[in-house]
């Protein structure tokens, strides 16, 4: 059930209205209509996936009351390990043991040798990377005594179960959401406001602008050989806006139905297009992701090799991007995305203060290397990254124009100054949606609902199709 | 909450109404059927040319699933009768999947289309359905999607959300200018080709399920309620037949192994016309089939011959 589905709204219209009928109930009776939505949500899928789920939550469960009933520092470090251990462990046999395995195999032939490791085809549990992060990282906190143990499992399990972030995230924490979920919520018109004009802003995103997008970059990048290089980087360029209005679709939808529910949850980007400086786009990027990187990956690796002086912070960096890179998927591209992106931020960290640019250029600057990076996100081997670039760099003109790739998709003049309207709206709007959104509520109702109404007529129009396309992230 | 429940009910009223608008808009047939262009071999778009851009109208047509595709060489038929010295044409406008809702629609088209027409056959198997064709809402009008008898089908409201997606599209296409005009197709025949003979597994497999006689179990009453949907199309077509003056025939296809029985349905085809039923040697012979659903070359040729000598 994805949330660009009839299915979901009929699903979010039927909790909704339960929901709001036990209003006058405790937060418990709350949380066992929100517990219970996430395994239909996550059941509908594949319900043996959500006793693994289930499983390994009450693992995590049990795990955290023993680390809080523990008093000497040793075996609170071992009850963390072993979370640990059935975390990654799970993560690693469903996601990564084809990708070691296969790895370790060209290696071994590489060297004339053979492993004699037989992959065999699993299915990636959906939402695996977020749940496991989201589960583990309560651990962590609970062991940092950041945290208090959760000791209601309804709580607990509405916690991890929450449908609005299962399956992409963001990847809330615990001291966000458990607070929220120990109290009774009550009805805000406002905040109910505010939530659906969240909703329909990331709908906006995810099926007018990344869906059409969508129908034109997979194309360029599925028979990269055959475009030009200006096609590949106008491509790149396209699926920089795509991914972002992908990804922040999902996560202001997923943010919005919170809100229906009177829950309020990480907002998972800050405008990451108008960072001047990659360091500040990985703080507007993916946010929840990349502060739970920082706070439990680089921040322990820079204390422990806070003696290696500069070289110590440089190596904790890579180390940090390369695993971000490991995280979004078993494959060498992801890995040198991930290297790449950390490379860079050391270039910029070791940049003198003076030589850097003004905002503008900057803002260009930083656009520019985050693209040049998404050739290996994209691409799905390295040979496909490294003859992309090679295109790009050495071959701009021969081959396929990206014009045909659009007027595939843009097949009349008409159609292309819907879009562009639709992909300025977007830009624009995406700009200043942190202070529009909150502040429509003092505006007009004409107004409000004039455009609320151009916002539908464009979905309408542009993003209803048959065939709706999965978000970009359910991969991951 | 009241206020919040009044205030989302009057925004949604204009929403509701260009809903309503746009479910009552008449999409055209190129439209609907180059929508089925991904389908079935590109058969949508085919079948489009074939009936509204060729000008070649066909006297004896014939309706149905992937079954009646595969068996019915309508080339071949052709070719005996034009030996025969007789002027008529032939069509096989079959499309895969089972669903009587839409062959109706189609048979509807091939009616309204083909001036002159003398005979429609028309597939039946060893039992009617109960469900709708996956894709019935591409063809289908907004009397159809509404047709009173839609209640008795499961996918009623998936069908009106889909019909609107579809009606959405075609405005879309419409104002946007995005709509590609079809190319004529040079080719005249609907039949598909194959010489790939049945795996033998697949085959015990098929004769074991028949054996066991599910087939012509008699439907319960839940079931009865259900073939109602299903018996209400063919009764519409057979009016339509009816209206303009051509013969109905029903061709009876069944999968392998399930050809000793005549269809359940028997009695309720024969009140609107005849029922040709297939020798079972030719039925029975394994060499025939593709699949234990499909018939090869092989097949298609004995069944086409046997065919030729039946419509005389």
């Amino acid at each position: 059930m994805i949330f660009n589905s009839a299915a979901f709204v009929v699903f979010l219209v039927l909790i909704y209205a339960v929901y709001w009928m036990m209003s006058r109930k405790t937060a418990r009776v709350q949380n066992i209509v929100l517990l219970v939505a996430g395994c239909w949500f996550y059941g509908v899928w594949d319900v043996r996936f959500l006793g693994l789920l289930i499983a390994s939550g009450a693992a995590d469960f049990f795990i955290a009351q023993q680390i809080e009933k523990s008093s000497a520092a040793k075996p609170k470090r071992w009850w963390m390990l072993l979370s640990l251990l059935i975390n990654i462990g799970v993560l690693v046999y469903f996601k990564y043991l084809n990708f070691f395995a296969e790895s370790f195999s060209d290696l071994m032939s590489l060297l004339g040798m053979q492993s004699g490791f037989v992959t065999e085809t699993l299915i990636l549990p959906l939402g695996i990377s977020f749940y496991t992060f989201l589960k583990f990282g309560y651990i962590l906190d609970v062991w940092r005594r950041q945290q208090k143990p959760e000791t209601s499992p309804v709580n607990y399990f509405t916690f991890i179960l929450f449908f609005p972030y299962m399956l992409s995230g963001p990847v809330e924490r615990a001291g966000n959401m458990l607070p929220q979920l120990r109290e009774k919520r009550t009805f805000s018109n406002p905040e109910t406001s505010i939530a659906l004009r969240i909703i329909l802003w990331g709908y906006f995103k995810k099926v007018v602008i990344a869906d059409r997008l969508a129908q034109v970059v997979d194309p360029v990048f599925s028979h990269s050989d055959s475009y030009s290089g200006s096609a590949l980087a106008i491509g790149i360029l396209l699926f920089h806006i795509q991914l972002y209005a992908d990804f922040s679709g999902y996560s202001d939808i997923a943010r919005g139905v919170a809100k229906l529910f009177g829950i309020n949850i990480i907002d998972n980007f800050n405008r990451p297009f108008y960072a001047t400086s990659l360091r500040k786009y990985w703080r507007q990027w993916h946010i929840s992701v990349s502060t739970w990187f920082n706070q439990y990956v680089f921040s322990p690796l820079t204390i422990e090799t806070r003696n290696w002086g500069s070289f110590g912070l440089y190596f904790s960096i890579v180390i940090t991007f390369t695993t971000i890179g490991l995280w979004h998927g078993a494959n060498w591209t992801f890995i040198i995305w991930g290297f790449l992106m950390g490379l860079l931020i050391c270039g910029e960290q070791a940049l003198p203060k003076k030589s850097k640019p003004g905002s503008a250029v900057s803002v260009v600057i930083v656009n520019l290397l985050i693209m040049y990076c998404l050739i290996w996100f994209k691409s799905d081997s390295i040979e496909r990254a490294w003859r992309i670039q090679h295109t790009i760099f050495a071959n701009w003109s021969g081959g396929i124009k990206i014009g045909s790739a659009l007027s595939d998709v843009f097949v009349s003049t008409q159609f292309a100054l819907v879009f562009f309207v639709a992909l300025m709206v977007f830009l624009v709007g995406d700009a200043y949606s942190h202070k529009i959104i909150p502040s429509l509520s003092s505006k007009p109702k004409a107004v409000r609902w004039l455009g609320y109404y151009a916002l539908i007529f464009l979905i309408a129009f542009l993003g209803v199709s048959m065939n709706a396309p999965a978000f970009v992230y359910f991969q991951f | 909450m009241k206020k919040f429940l009044s205030q989302l009910f009057l925004f949604c009223l204009p929403l509701v109404a260009v809903w309503v608008l746009v479910l009552n808009v008449s999409v055209s047939k190129e439209f609907s059927y180059n929508y089925i262009k991904d389908e079935c071999e590109g058969a949508g778009q085919w079948l489009y040319s074939r009936m509204y851009l060729q000008d070649r109208p066909a006297d004896i047509v014939f309706v149905g699933a992937s079954r009646t595709m595969r068996a019915v060489d309508d080339s071949l038929l052709q070719h005996y009768y034009d030996s025969s010295g007789a002027d008529l044409k032939i069509l096989n406008a079959g499309f895969c999947r089972f669903g009587r809702d839409l062959f109706t629609l189609i048979a509807e088209d091939v009616l309204s289309t083909q001036t002159g027409m003398k005979t429609l056959v028309f597939e039946v198997n060893e039992r009617e359905g109960s469900g709708n064709h996956p894709i019935y809402w591409t063809l289908a009008g907004t009397k159809d999607l509404l047709y009173p008898e839609s209640f008795v089908n499961q996918s009623y409201f998936s069908n009106i959300y889909s019909g609107t997606l579809l009606r959405f599209d075609y405005l879309r296409g419409e104002w946007l200018s995005t709509q590609q005009p079809t190319r004529t197709s040079g080719k005249y025949f609907g039949c598909l080709h194959t010489d790939f003979i049945a795996d033998q597994k697949d085959m015990d497999d098929a004769a074991a399920y028949c054996a066991k006689r599910k087939h012509w179990s008699p439907p319960g009453a839940w079931e009865e309620f259900q073939l109602g949907y299903n018996k209400a199309w063919i009764e519409r077509l057979s009016n339509n037949c009816k209206a303009r003056n051509v013969e109905l025939i029903f061709l009876f296809l069944p999968q392998y192994g399930c050809s000793d029985c005549p269809p359940r349905e028997l009695g309720f085809y024969q009140q609107f016309g005849n029922v040709l039923i297939p020798p079972t040697d030719i039925l029975e012979n394994r060499n025939n089939w593709s699949d234990h659903d499909h018939m090869n070359n092989s097949g298609s040729t004995a069944i086409t011959k046997w065919l030729f000598d039946e419509l005389q």
